[in-house]
């Protein structure tokens, strides 16, 4: 935890002073808060508490650290295909339209990834995004994304 | 006296079958609308408008209030069985109800909503029935201080939500106002941190940052398991899926805390349900005698937010029918109804058409209790969803956040936003850095920064404004105190360890 703590301080500090960076072309005071006010001092109040993070961590501190969840390689993987199959699916969804492109999605999820040959896993694959159309599409009128089969 | 008569009054027209059909329809989108993530009830009030003119004003109008707060009923549910908060303002119940949902209590998650939802929702239209003229007047006394003030003391309640390490949730507190300084200043007209892109010039959408942080996030987190099993114990017996006698009875003053600061901030235009649900939520937190359990299923937890959530649609309807303010977006599309049939919104409006007004008010009361009678019936059916392996699940919550996302603004913009705030939400949870913070603190930040900003303004700088008025003072007040509470618990926890010590080593012989 004590590690995981560290980086998260120097990422902390990092994404502060990238921001404190981008704060400098607004204008801070001028009599009155300008636009840049509130993001500078956020930023600089990010990067005090990346140090105050960093140093408690480094020179030990009574407050709890908290618990890293460290994931296995095979989490990790499980994890990041999921988010890696959303991704690519929204890729696609303007291009493919939305039940061609969800149907795809789940059928990935549950065929490649959990193994799940069967038929209620068919009919989840293609139930689902049907049921999602029907509902945003057609009953609340919301315009989705359409492909060439036109939905 | 005279408002009971109107009231009785309203009741004979809102009654007759016309008006009670278009009750029922309201309340029914309503809770349809509020269970469906993304697109909340200001959509779909917009959407009905041009259904609503070829109905008469007092029916268009019943419906209309029908949706707005049918969509309070129902906005928990996905929250509680799903981890998907619909709205910004069920967040809290995302935070208590999901735990419970893990733990078998779905059922009673749900049945404690729904009868908060109906006290909290009886007693924000008795308070308007009863105080509207009152507490519109007091609602003028706020102005750019008062807010601020206010919204600072929202912000300061982060300290309530950090987790085990306070610097983490500073820094998720932190992050979250920094990020809702995307998009234009509302001040000077300026984009800031929009990196070049239109699609940044509005902001990141809340719903998107939410359903990421939230839903996608905590997917990412299941799925690293393989999903053959059913991942919830849903209790058979429709005994054991209701609320306990315990259980109501711990909701009871939570949901009397909750009503009323849900009623006072849905009053105040620009803070809305969210705020109210995120105040009350962390008010409850403060005054607990038991603040170590919220976060893990906590009935307080729940029933305060959900409380503040449906009682501010009470309020929200004051500032709208006695001053002509809309407080939020609902409420600006429900001027936009009220101008489309002709009635002017303001003081008069009580006086010169109480034929309309009325009959309003008489059936949200009526539309309360369908929607209770309708609600706690549904509740083994919508707990029976979790009894979906999670293989069928998790990709179902997967395209509803994402087309719920997409349907606020109909952006693929706003998609990837939750796939990237999903990724945030795992790996905060994986080092354990709490996101109620972040969520709070972005909610409440653009609305603290416009109030800061123009409260300097008018006092070209100097910061005793907010001393000038006592609601400020009061607001300032709380602040400091609600940032001083958790210091203050840690040095005597800290003093108490030491006494302990102190009173072993004194009992420990000598060498």
């Amino acid at each position: 935890v004590r590690r995981v703590d560290i980086i998260i301080g120097i990422f902390f500090l990092v994404f502060g002073g990238y921001w404190a960076w981008q704060a400098r072309s607004f204008e801070y005071f001028d009599q009155i808060p300008g636009p840049g006010f509130l993001p500078m001092t956020l930023a600089v109040l990010i990067m005090g508490l990346a140090i105050l993070l960093l140093a408690t961590r480094l020179l030990g501190s009574y407050e709890k650290f908290g618990e890293f969840k460290r994931p296995t390689l095979e989490q990790l993987k499980r994890a990041g295909s999921v988010a890696l199959a959303t991704a690519v699916a929204t890729f696609a969804l303007p291009h493919l339209g939305f039940v061609p492109t969800f149907v795809l999605l789940i059928l990935v999820l549950l065929f490649g990834l959990e193994r799940m040959r069967t038929i209620g896993a068919a009919i989840t694959a293609v139930g689902v995004p049907m049921a999602a159309y029907w509902i945003f599409g057609v009953f609340l009128g919301v315009r989705l994304p359409r492909g060439p089969l036109g939905y | 006296m005279e408002a009971l008569q109107l009231l009785g009054e309203g009741f004979q027209t809102a009654m007759s079958p016309e008006n009670l059909f278009w009750v029922l329809v309201g309340a029914t989108l309503g809770t349809i609308i509020g269970i469906l993530p993304g697109l909340g009830p200001p959509g779909v009030i917009a959407i009905l408008l041009p259904i609503s003119v070829t109905i008469s004003p007092t029916a268009g109008l019943i419906m209309m209030a029908g949706v707005f707060y049918g969509a309070k009923y129902g906005g928990s549910t996905t929250a509680i069985l799903l981890n998907i908060p619909g709205d910004s303002n069920a967040v809290p119940a995302a935070i208590e109800g999901y735990p419970l949902a893990q733990q078998g209590r779905a059922g009673a998650a749900l049945g404690i909503t729904t009868i908060v939802s109906f006290v909290a929702g009886t007693i924000s239209i008795v308070a308007l029935t009863f105080l509207a003229p009152v507490v519109a007047r007091l609602a003028l006394n706020f102005g750019p201080p008062e807010y601020f003030t206010l919204m600072l003391m929202g912000i300061a309640a982060v300290v309530l939500l950090a987790g085990d390490s306070m610097i983490k949730g500073l820094l998720s507190g932190a992050t979250g106002l920094l990020l809702a300084t995307i998009g234009v200043d509302a001040v000077t007209g300026m984009p800031r941190f929009t990196f070049g892109t239109v699609f940044l010039l509005d902001g990141i959408d809340f719903v998107a940052l939410t359903i990421g942080l939230y839903a996608l996030g905590e997917i990412f987190l299941n799925v690293e398991r393989e999903m053959g099993e059913q991942r919830f114990k849903v209790p058979k017996k429709l005994r054991e899926l209701l609320p306990t006698k315990p259980e109501l009875k711990s909701a009871v003053m939570p949901t009397l805390r909750g009503s009323v600061i849900g009623f006072f901030t849905g009053v105040l235009p620009g803070a809305g349900a969210t705020a109210a649900s995120f105040l009350s939520y962390t008010v409850e937190k403060r005054v607990s005698k038991t603040p170590e359990k919220f976060g893990k299923g906590h009935v307080p937890g729940l029933s305060a937010p959900e409380a503040a959530n449906n009682a501010a649609t009470g309020g929200a309807l004051i500032p709208l029918l006695t001053l002509g303010i809309p407080g939020g977006a609902t409420t600006a599309i429900l001027l936009g109804a009220l101008i489309l049939y002709g009635l002017q919104p303001g003081p008069l409006l009580f006086t010169d058409r109480p034929d309309v007004v009325w009959p309003i008010i008489a059936s949200m009361y009526i539309g309360n209790i369908a929607l209770v009678i309708m609600n706690l019936p549904l509740i083994p059916v919508f707990a029976s969803i979790l009894r979906l392996p999670y293989y069928v699940l998790y990709p179902t919550i997967i395209v509803l956040s994402l087309v719920g996302v997409y349907s606020v603004n109909g952006r693929m913009f706003d998609v990837w936003i939750v796939i990237i705030f999903g990724i945030l939400g795992y790996v905060m949870r994986k080092v354990d850095i709490p996101a109620a913070p972040l969520v709070l603190a972005f909610v409440l930040g653009p609305l603290a920064e416009r109030a800061l900003r123009q409260s300097l303004t008018m006092s070209d700088g100097a910061l005793t404004i907010f001393f000038r008025s006592p609601i400020s003072t009061f607001f300032v007040i709380g602040t400091v105190l609600m940032v001083a509470s958790p210091f203050s618990a840690a040095i005597k926890s800290k003093e108490r360890k030491v006494k302990e010590e102190a009173g072993v080593d004194a009992l420990e012989p000598d060498d």
